[in-house]
């Protein structure tokens, strides 16, 4: 792994469940392509944005009319579990982050 | 006429509609036949015959009363499984949408609609578009028409073996590394990355949103224009689509030759079948009196890392919805909330999806975003610079498409960065939003090669007419590959 | 160790997020608003659906500009947003579309008033500085049933100003300040309704306790208060809470709280076991936005005059008292309409003053529905049948000596429920003082002559002055309570001297 790569901290962040023989495999497969990345380390610091975009004028930003709202039943017909109109997922416990 | 429909042209195809010698009806049953027949090459992940078959009575009946909509009305169009048809299925080939129907029409799917265009099927893909081979699709290899045992590309797989074995006249695919062009080189097709912007992204399923677009693929030019002049156009639902006033074509100039910038030094691992048809196509050009150039493009370089960066951040965050939680796979298990996502993103996305969301997080976490993101960002800077620089001076840039033609299934599954390193002539254009194309240049043998031809922004046009020389000169169109 | 409370300084910073006033959701045309069914304000967009793309709506970031000039903030040239990545059944994307970098909103500061010595004294006035506040879209609500929780994506994607003052707040008591002026600001520029028991103004308050002169301590913060007392008390009790921790010799802990306002208690949230990594870069779905110069004018032109502002002028200029002041300021509309009546008779503002802001509010209050809101936000101001130029005519002919103000009371009663002009209503109900000085003066004589009044006569004689009221009572009287109070005082202080 190349210095600072902790997997299981980025897998944490990336909600992925990892198992111990993938976490070993990725590690390495992710050090390898970081490796060749090295090529980045002369640059110097970015433009703050993805530097393809001039700014748009706000005139052209979207007008304040409601259009027409998603069914609930359009949108419910693809969650796995519902309940009342809601959403169900198992019970969260901490508040909002 | 003797030759069977499944090989036919759209524009072929929309005269015969014209003048009334094929309904809209018998071609779509004579594709249907086609992909009934041509099943073991992966092209479709689904295809709703009966659904093709009522919008092809929809588009005779609208000939038969005078309102037809044009030179596509009629005409099949087969999309890529990322791109949104309301009421049908948006896979993205991966398990974790497996079963998700999207609710809405992509603007792409409303144009195609407008232009009386029939919606075709749901085309094979690299999950989430993620991969350079169909490969990493969850929901089956695809195969290249040419040779089976070889792969059509990726990640727009479906999409070039499906017309390159005359399932469809026409297809969309996505590109935001290459996917769109790559797979047309290793098919013999034409295809095209349009400037970023020029096509609307709405209701396409994101992959890195700065790099994303949706473009035309097709057995010849004029095809390919055809399609692509369908899906050019403002959406105010996409911030980064160009607005109307903001659309002026770069053209050839009409006082001299084309002049083609060649970066010479970038040609040194390009496999020999694929530099001899690439050497081949630029003495054609020459041969016409284009002037060919050496260019220097010092930051390519960076480009591989710099898209690689750039691509898997966004990506991280584009697939972070895919939670279980609203739609898609959701794993069988109590618990708390936290291992239920994780859960059901480790079974839902494949290797490579979860590789690249793994670098993507990693790019852009607390202590490494300045080391790698920051300078990623600023290298692609620089690349258009370079690129727009060079394009100044040039009318547009003459490379392959791919340093070698398509390899085995399997061959390069292993070795992930071997296949990063592959997309180094297709990549820069998805950095500086640049239209660029391949264009059907030779044969390695029996497999395809293509020309990757780069452009000035807005200068599809311009790309088009230079592969329209190279076309007429070789010959290689309508292509289809037997049986 | 053990240092005396007293000698702590408390420093605040608030984050206020603000839902603003439009019809669609900040980046996606989805309606919205308070008590719909669930999950019947939703779109693609707001609920993230794969393919989907935001597109910011102009009256949110007007909304947010208008903010911004009324606190004297600088609006930059462009601004632009970011995405703020982590994982939370509440939140569609997984992400949080915000303003990080080049947020809409730069400095400013918001006027505070705090209590007075009583209440009929202002307080003292402070400015608290902002940070900046950024336009963000919110995110769908919670809420826990029998062995799980269920979410409702109504509120994913409605528009958020998050406003972020510096740490200038000292006390509980200013927090409580900043956040009533922030209130009026907001409400009176309808920027946002902020009424807080619909979540739509929502505060997370740091806290951290130094000894002056000392570097900062380490902040907690406690999230999501969503009641102004609730704010007060919670913040109340972590400053206790954090005094009694360092006296004890035991650092302060770096944490995010929550308040639970039945128990009166602060509590740790389960917090992440590391601090979250929110990896924030640019969005690239949305553009950078370059704000017009001649729109940010056009913006403020269309504020309406600052409530502290306004009380200033009141006071000042209108030579209003206080309390009165501070009650009309307190709703624009009951504002205006004070102005407006006050512009058909301007040579008694104060007397119109206390008339609106006493008995006007008095009786519109108690003429209130039951759930309608009561002053100092009096919802019936709109229907009342008594207009600003009816009141001014009212108190013109108080002031003219033809009622008293006990009769004003009456006739304004009467006004209130008949919409009559009070002129018709003095008319009818004979009312008119009497201000003939030829009968009062026969009454007042036949007062002091009266045996019956001798005593305080004579106390009036021997120098208590107050004793002359005593005097003044049988008058009316005699007068069927309708002479002329100013005129009788003139006159018996004439007859007795």
């Amino acid at each position: 792994m190349p210095k600072g790569l902790d997997i299981d901290h980025v897998a944490r962040l990336a909600r992925l469940s990892l198992a111990p023989e993938e976490r070993e495999r990725y590690a390495a497969q992710l050090g390898q392509v970081l490796g060749h990345f090295a090529a980045l380390a002369s640059m110097g610091a970015g433009p703050a944005d993805a530097g393809l975009r001039a700014p748009v004028a706000d005139a052209s930003l979207r007008a304040d009319q409601p259009g027409q709202p998603l069914p609930p039943t359009d949108f419910l017909r693809n969650a796995p579990a519902s309940r009342d109109g809601q959403v169900a997922v198992p019970r969260v416990v901490d508040d909002a982050s | 006429m003797a030759e069977p429909l499944h090989t036919l042209g759209a524009a072929e195809l929309g005269r015969r509609l014209a003048s009334r010698d094929l309904t809209s009806r018998a071609l779509a049953e004579a594709l249907l036949a086609r992909a009934a027949s041509r099943r073991e090459l992966g092209a479709f992940n689904s295809l709703d015959a009966d659904d093709l078959l009522r919008q092809a009575d929809a588009a005779d009946a609208r000939r038969a009363g005078g309102r037809s909509l044009g030179p596509l009305d009629g005409i099949p169009v087969a999309i890529k499984d990322n791109i949104a048809v309301r009421g049908q299925p948006l896979t993205c080939s991966s398990r974790m949408l497996a079963g998700y129907v999207s609710p809405y029409d992509s603007a792409v799917a409303e144009r195609l609609r407008a232009a009386g265009a029939l919606l075709m099927g749901r085309l094979n893909m690299d999950e989430f578009a993620m991969g350079s081979s169909t490969e990493t699709s969850a929901t089956g290899l695809a195969r290249n028409p040419w040779d089976p045992a070889r792969t059509p590309g990726g990640s727009s797989g479906g999409s070039a073996a499906c017309l390159a074995s005359g399932q469809a006249p026409l297809a969309l695919g996505s590109d935001t590394g290459g996917s769109i062009r790559q797979p047309a080189s290793h098919c013999g097709l034409v295809g095209l990355k349009p400037t970023y912007g020029l096509v609307s992204r709405h209701g396409l399923v994101a992959f890195a949103s700065s790099l994303d677009q949706i473009g035309p693929m097709a057995r010849s030019v004029e095809d390919c224009e055809l399609l692509l002049a369908a899906l050019a156009g403002p959406d105010a639902r996409d911030m980064t689509c160009l607005a109307a006033d903001a659309r002026a074509p770069r053209v050839l100039p009409a006082d001299r030759k084309p002049r083609l910038g060649v970066p010479r030094a970038l040609l040194e691992g390009v496999a020999p079948g694929v530099r001899k048809a690439f050497d081949d196509a630029l003495g054609v050009y020459r041969a016409e009196g284009c002037e060919l150039v050496d260019v220097d493009l010092p930051s390519a370089a960076l480009a591989v890392p710099a898209y690689y960066v750039v691509a898997t951040a966004e990506a991280s965050s584009n697939l972070a919805r895919y939670d279980g939680i609203r739609y898609g796979h959701r794993a069988a298990r109590d618990g708390d909330i936290v291992a239920l996502m994780s859960q059901s993103r480790a079974e839902g996305f494949g290797a490579e999806v979860k590789r690249r969301i793994l670098l993507g997080t990693f790019v852009l976490s607390a202590g490494f975003a300045d080391a790698y993101y920051g300078k990623a960002l600023a290298a692609r800077a620089r690349i258009r610079e370079e690129y727009l620089g060079a394009l100044a001076r040039v009318d547009a840039l003459a490379t392959p498409t791919v340093p070698s033609s398509a390899f085995r299934l399997g061959e390069k599954a292993a070795d992930p960065l071997q296949m990063y390193l592959e997309d180094l002539f297709t990549i820069p254009a998805n950095l500086a939003g640049l239209p660029a194309l391949s264009v059907p240049s030779g044969l390695d043998g029996a497999l395809p090669v293509g020309l990757h031809l780069v452009g000035p922004p807005l200068g599809e046009g311009l790309l088009l007419g230079l592969a329209r020389r190279l076309e007429r000169a070789t010959g290689l169109a309508h292509r289809v590959a037997q049986p | 160790m053990s240092n005396p409370r007293e000698a702590w300084e408390v420093v605040i910073g608030l984050e206020v997020h603000v839902q603003l006033r439009t019809a669609a959701k900040v980046f996606s045309p989805a309606p919205w608003g308070f008590g719909a069914e669930p999950n019947s304000h939703i779109d693609p967009v707001s609920l993230g659906l794969p393919g989907s793309l935001p597109v910011v709506n102009l009256a949110a970031l007007e909304q947010a500009i208008r903010l911004g000039l009324a606190v004297d903030a600088e609006i930059p040239e462009v601004c632009a947003w970011d995405r703020k990545n982590y994982f939370y059944p509440d939140n569609p994307k997984n992400y949080q579309l915000t303003q990080m970098a080049r947020p809409v909103v730069v400095g400013g500061s918001v006027e505070i008033e705090l209590p007075g010595a009583s209440r009929n004294v202002m307080g003292e006035h402070r400015r608290v500085r902002l940070h900046h506040a950024h336009l963000e879209e919110d995110v769908g609500k919670l809420s826990h049933a029998a062995g799980g929780s269920l979410v409702d994506y109504n509120r994913a994607g409605v528009p958020l100003l998050e406003i972020v003052t510096e740490p200038d707040l000292r006390s509980a008591a200013e927090a409580e300040a900043f956040l009533r002026a922030l209130h009026a600001l907001v409400t009176q520029a309808g920027i946002s309704d902020a009424d807080m028991e619909k979540g739509q103004l929502r505060c997370d308050a740091n806290v951290s306790l130094r000894r002056p002169g000392a570097p900062r301590g380490t902040r907690t913060e406690t999230k999501n208060l969503n009641s102004i007392s609730g704010v007060r008390a919670a913040i109340e009790a972590e400053v206790v809470r954090q005094a009694r921790e360092l006296e004890a010799g035991r650092p302060v802990v770096q944490e995010t709280r929550g308040w639970n306002a039945e128990a009166g208690r602060g509590y740790v949230l389960r917090d992440k076991e590391d601090a979250q990594d929110y990896r924030y870069f640019p969005d690239p779905d949305i553009p950078p936005v370059a704000i017009d110069r001649a729109r940010v004018e056009r913006l403020r032109a269309g504020l309406p005059e600052r409530p502290f502002d306004r009380q200033r002028r009141y006071l000042a200029d209108l030579g209003l008292p206080y309390t009165a002041a501070s009650v009309l300021v307190a709703d624009l509309a009951l504002a205006l309409w004070f102005e407006e009546a006050v512009a058909a008779h301007p040579a008694n503002p104060v007397g119109i003053a206390n008339l609106v802001a006493n008995d006007l509010l008095r009786e519109l209050a108690a003429s209130a529905q039951p759930g309608e809101a009561a002053p100092p936000a009096p919802a019936g101001l709109a229907g009342c049948k008594v207009r600003p130029a009816a009141l001014a005519e009212l108190v013109r002919l108080t002031d003219a000596g033809a009622i008293s103000k006990q009769q004003a009371r009456e006739v304004l009663a009467e006004m209130f429920l008949t919409g009559q002009a009070p002129a018709a209503i003095v008319g009818a109900r004979g009312l008119a003082q009497n201000s003939d000085a030829g009968e009062l003066e026969r009454v007042v004589r036949e007062v002091v002559a009266d045996p019956a009044f001798a005593k305080s006569l004579a106390e009036f004689r021997a120098g208590n002055a107050k004793a002359i009221n005593a005097l003044k009572g049988p008058i009316m009287k005699r007068t069927q309570g309708k002479a002329n109070p100013a005129l009788v005082d003139e006159i018996l202080r004439r007859v007795l001297s």
